[in-house]
């Protein structure tokens, strides 16, 4: 076995399973050798979570609540959202323009100090076919929100080339990550 | 295995990715690059249907891109309103916390959607994919991939 392999083993941290009230199936997962300040971590595994508003008007602020479930904190990678017409027909028509607000329930922590316009974060997918508004943010460090906490999403729609009313759906991408392994 | 194979198999279990995804306890004795695929459709306007991808019985499924495709009027399209969920029936855990529009997580334009940290599916695992085509404009069919690796155990 290289030496390089060798001592990366013999640095990793061991893992120690939590003895309260769930017992970890023998052989289920690993935590990964990444984080070495938590070691209560068994499974780290992709999730998102999503939130919506419908028929969405002008200068109308929309709060969306999006609540993270209890078993596992989940930490954001990257913001997505998309718009699209409530009749739900296809068009061709570019970008919304509005304001975005996303706070922490919990820890009361704003993403943007202040509100930020959505150019401002966001990048417009350059697709010829793509009629609805996409946008897309990578979060430069993953956010952890804890688990029982909840993402407010505060949304303004401030302009658009097409009439209103819209739908509109938010996602959170990252990954969640369990204290307890789930059986 | 030949030496190259060996050593290629040590560096890439200790690796990050694989620490993330490997079971415990268990020694890794190949990898395969594999995509799961399902065509779903056509589904009528306001309808919705489900399929399923059974994972195969002798290896994890670390799923590390998804990339999709509606096709309507034979045309390849992001023009569309289509909400998807992913459940796997294993763990009866869902991808998703609600369903989600389709473009948000299956990439769009070509390209896949990168996820975050990998997600393992167990062998002999069913994963249900259930689309609602919400747009009122017309009947579309759905192409969906699962791209990631195959990891066999050993013992």
């Amino acid at each position: 076995m290289p030496d390089v392999i060798r001592n990366f083993q013999r640095g990793l941290k061991k893992v120690t399973w939590p003895q309260d009230t769930l017992q970890v199936p023998q052989g289920y997962g690993r935590m990964p050798a990444l984080d070495t300040m938590n070691s209560k971590v068994t499974r780290r595994e992709y999730s998102t979570y999503v939130g919506g508003a419908t028929g969405v008007t002008l200068n109308t602020p929309q709060l969306i609540n999006i609540p993270i479930a209890k078993d596992g904190d989940f930490w954001i990678s990257s913001i997505m959202g998309q718009t699209i017409q409530t009749f739900f027909v296809p068009n061709n028509i570019g970008y919304v323009v509005g304001r975005i607000q996303i706070t922490d329930v919990m820890t009361q922590y704003r993403f943007f100090q202040p509100d930020l316009p959505w150019g401002a974060i966001c990048r417009e997918p350059n697709l010829a076919a793509d009629a609805s508004s996409l946008f897309l943010s990578n979060v430069i460090e993953p956010y952890c929100v804890q688990r029982g906490s909840a993402l407010l999403v505060e949304i303004t729609l401030t302009a658009a080339p097409f009439p209103a009313p819209w739908d509109i759906q938010i996602a959170f991408n990252g990954w969640k990550e369990y204290a307890n392994a789930s059986i | 295995m030949n030496e190259f194979q060996r050593r290629l198999l040590d560096a890439v279990q200790n690796g990050a990715w694989i620490a993330s995804v490997a079971r415990q306890g268990r020694t890794i004795v190949d990898l395969d690059y594999y995509n799961y695929n399902t065509e779903i459709g056509p589904v009528a306007s306001g309808a919705s249907a489900q399929a399923t991808i059974q994972i195969q019985s002798d290896s994890d499924f670390a799923i590390a891109f998804m990339s999709g495709v509606e096709v309507v009027n034979n045309t390849p399209t992001t023009n569309h309103y289509t909400l998807l969920q992913i459940t796997d029936t294993g763990t009866g855990k869902t991808f998703f916390n609600a369903p989600t529009m389709f473009q948000l997580v299956m990439g769009t334009g070509g390209l896949p959607f990168y996820l975050p940290a990998p997600r393992v599916v167990a062998p002999n695992t069913n994963l249900q994919i259930n689309v609602q085509n919400v747009s009122s404009a017309a009947d579309a069919t759905y192409y969906i991939n699962l791209l990631g690796a195959r990891i066999y155990y050993g013992n």
